[in-house]
């Protein structure tokens, strides 16, 4: 904000704008810039790459891929996670790198992991729904995992919309999931109706203002839904501070190789931004942002309608306090529309993407999650 | 035919009518899209037989026997009738029938591809036009945006002032100043008339969209090209299939 000081002796000036004030300032930032583009000018494309954990692909499908990341423990917990992350974006997020790794939290905790990758969707994409994902890809991935492990129910771990998908998931296939965790994951996609926190919820806002037809056009016009306009769409939830970080936020930064490169590998991140499938997005505005059929267990993929309440096993939901991107009201709706009784809720501290890449909630999630698992195995 | 008629000046009132569209009220409106250039044909023809007949029954003397003077006025007919807008055929009754009728003479001379393109195209033009206009609406709003901005702003100086509170450097002034326009940025964008501005814009995007994809599956269409509805609809087909040959694989026992 203000950064308001201390009043000054002297004559009050609400800024100093003497000559050698703003000379020196002037010097200081010259300083950081100069020193940051030497730093950039440097850097090579190895030195900001992303998703360094090592691991495996162990099984591939169309765009999507499952990979088994190599255990940090001799002998990690039998039952292995699955991690599901959203279509928006990359699945990278979750390892953005080594340093605020939240898959590499979870593996020196001593879990099994496993991430699926959805990939790139290409042209012919366009028309698999909802139901092809969650019937088909994650429960081939989840299969894949059983048959692997040996496990005959695993961990599943949805983050966001690929929560949605867990969720769906554990409803319709109870038998094969021991443990849900669900990640800033919308729920009750209206209830933030009303709510006039500055900032949050644009998605649920902008559908509001639409109809089922809007969709429709949208859907029909594009097919699959351009990456770079769901990044637009990101953006767009906060104008000014998406200027500001290239700007004044960049130079308080640009001199630390660390931060610059950490800063860098975010932008990278966000540059990958996947076209969204069609029938998903269509499905995913309609039924859930505008009808919020979930919450209602009214949502059907395929023949089936998905029901909470056969989520019968242990759920652990974590939101994060200042998620603007899903408001934890959206996310906490989950507790008692479920059929399990062992249901837990975590807080952590920071948005929706800093939940995986903040140091804050870093230094609780991946002990959370481990220790609420081993309790549950 | 009576020789008092004067053909030349009822054929000319005849050939004005055409000129004119037929009045739309006059028939009721067919519920079939092709049916409408007929009935404007039919509508344009009636009116003007009305005009011919009025003015052969006016009684002006014409050698209406003499074929040579015949042949000298319909010399004189040879004007060509002309209608301005930018669709003058679609806005002429008479001529859209003609063009319903005769269509497959433009394919025929290697006409067609371009008057079909060129009404996608003008399709394309409307919904740029509309577009832009959103747009407009959205420059509109970061002016008003701007000016909140700068009037929070004030607010917050003044209210310094009087704490006797100052910036540490310019850095946090520009911070004060990014604050106070982030939160007049998003009191603009959640109000009900910022989220139906972003509808709109939404809407017009989309609307242009479909008019682009339009022109370009009528290209394809004119060169043989498969269209990306068509090839969509080999996807949705494949998709099925593999829908389908998925659940069978599921349900089969493991060999």
């Amino acid at each position: 904000m203000t950064e308001p000081q201390a009043p000054q002796a002297g004559a009050y000036r609400l800024l100093d704008t003497s000559a050698q004030a703003l000379a020196a300032q002037l010097a200081d930032a010259q300083q950081k810039i100069a020193r940051g583009a030497t730093l950039l000018a440097g850097l090579k494309e190895s030195d900001i790459e992303i998703s360094l954990t090592p691991k495996e692909e162990v099984w591939r499908c169309d765009s999507v891929v499952l990979y088994r990341y190599r255990p940090e423990v001799e002998r990690p917990l039998a039952v292995p996670v699955l991690v599901a992350y959203a279509l928006v974006g990359r699945y990278q997020m979750v390892d953005l790198e080594l340093e605020r790794s939240f898959v590499r939290k979870l593996l020196g905790q001593g879990l099994d992991v496993y991430v699926i990758d959805w990939g790139l969707p290409k042209r012919y994409q366009r028309w698999h729904g909802i139901d092809d994902y969650v019937n088909g890809y994650l429960d081939d991935c989840v299969d894949v995992v059983r048959k692997r492990s040996g496990a005959p129910a695993i961990n599943l771990l949805g983050i966001c919309q690929g929560g949605v998908f867990s969720l769906c998931y554990a409803a319709l296939h109870p038998q094969k999931i021991r443990n849900l965790i669900v990640t800033v994951t919308p729920v009750d996609f209206h209830a933030d109706a009303g709510s006039t926190e500055r900032g949050s919820g644009y998605v649920n806002r902008w559908t509001r203002a639409w109809d089922e037809k809007d969709v429709d056009r949208m859907i029909d016009a594009w097919g699959n839904y351009p990456g770079s306009m769901v990044g637009f769409s990101f953006l767009l939830m906060n104008p000014v501070y998406n200027i500001a970080k290239y700007s004044s936020d960049l130079v308080g930064i640009v001199g630390d190789e660390q931060k610059l490169k950490g800063f860098l590998r975010m932008e990278r991140w966000i540059a990958d931004r996947p076209d969204h499938p069609g029938e998903v997005l269509r499905q995913w505005l309609r039924d859930l942002y505008i009808g919020n059929r979930l919450v209602k267990n009214e949502l059907k993929l395929g023949e089936q309608r998905v029901d909470l309440r056969n989520i019968t096993m242990p759920v652990l939901n974590i939101y994060a306090s200042e998620d603007v991107v899903v408001p934890p009201a959206c996310t906490r709706a989950l507790q008692g529309r479920c059929g399990t009784s062992d249901y837990t809720e975590i807080e952590v501290p920071g948005g929706h993407i800093g939940t995986f890449v903040g140091n804050k909630a870093q230094k609780i999630l991946g002990p959370a999650i481990t220790e609420w698992l081993k309790a549950r195995l | 035919m009576t020789p008092q008629a004067n053909p030349f000046a009822a054929w000319l009132e005849f050939m004005a009518r055409l000129q004119q569209p037929g009045d739309p009220a006059a028939s009721a409106a067919p519920q079939l899209p092709f049916a409408t250039p007929i009935a404007g044909f039919l509508e344009t023809y009636r009116s003007s037989l009305e005009a011919f007949t009025g003015s052969l029954q006016s009684g002006v003397n014409v050698r209406w026997t003499d074929p040579a003077a015949v042949l000298d006025w319909m010399k004189t007919l040879a004007a060509p009738v002309s209608v301005g807008g930018t669709d003058p055929i679609a806005r002429h009754p008479l001529l859209a029938g003609l063009r319903h009728v005769y269509a497959g003479a433009a394919d025929a001379v290697g006409w067609g591809a371009y008057t079909k393109l060129a009404e996608a195209l003008a399709e394309v033009g409307r919904a740029q036009s509309a577009a832009s206009e959103s747009q407009a609406k959205v420059w509109q709003a970061i002016g008003e945006i701007w000016t909140n901005a700068q009037n929070r702003f004030g607010h917050t100086l003044r209210g310094m002032v009087e704490r006797r509170e100052s910036f540490a450097d310019v850095q946090g002034f520009l911070r004060g100043w990014t604050a106070a326009l982030d939160e007049a940025t998003h009191q603009s964008m959640q109000s009900d008339a910022g989220l139906a501005l972003t509808a709109e814009v939404s809407r017009a995007a989309t609307s242009l969209r479909i008019a682009q994809n339009r022109a370009v599956e009528v290209f394809s269409e004119l060169y043989n090209i498969p269209t990306r509805a068509e090839v969509d609809e080999a996807y949705r087909l494949i998709h099925e299939l593999r829908k389908e040959l998925r659940a069978l694989k599921k349900a089969a026992p493991e060999s």
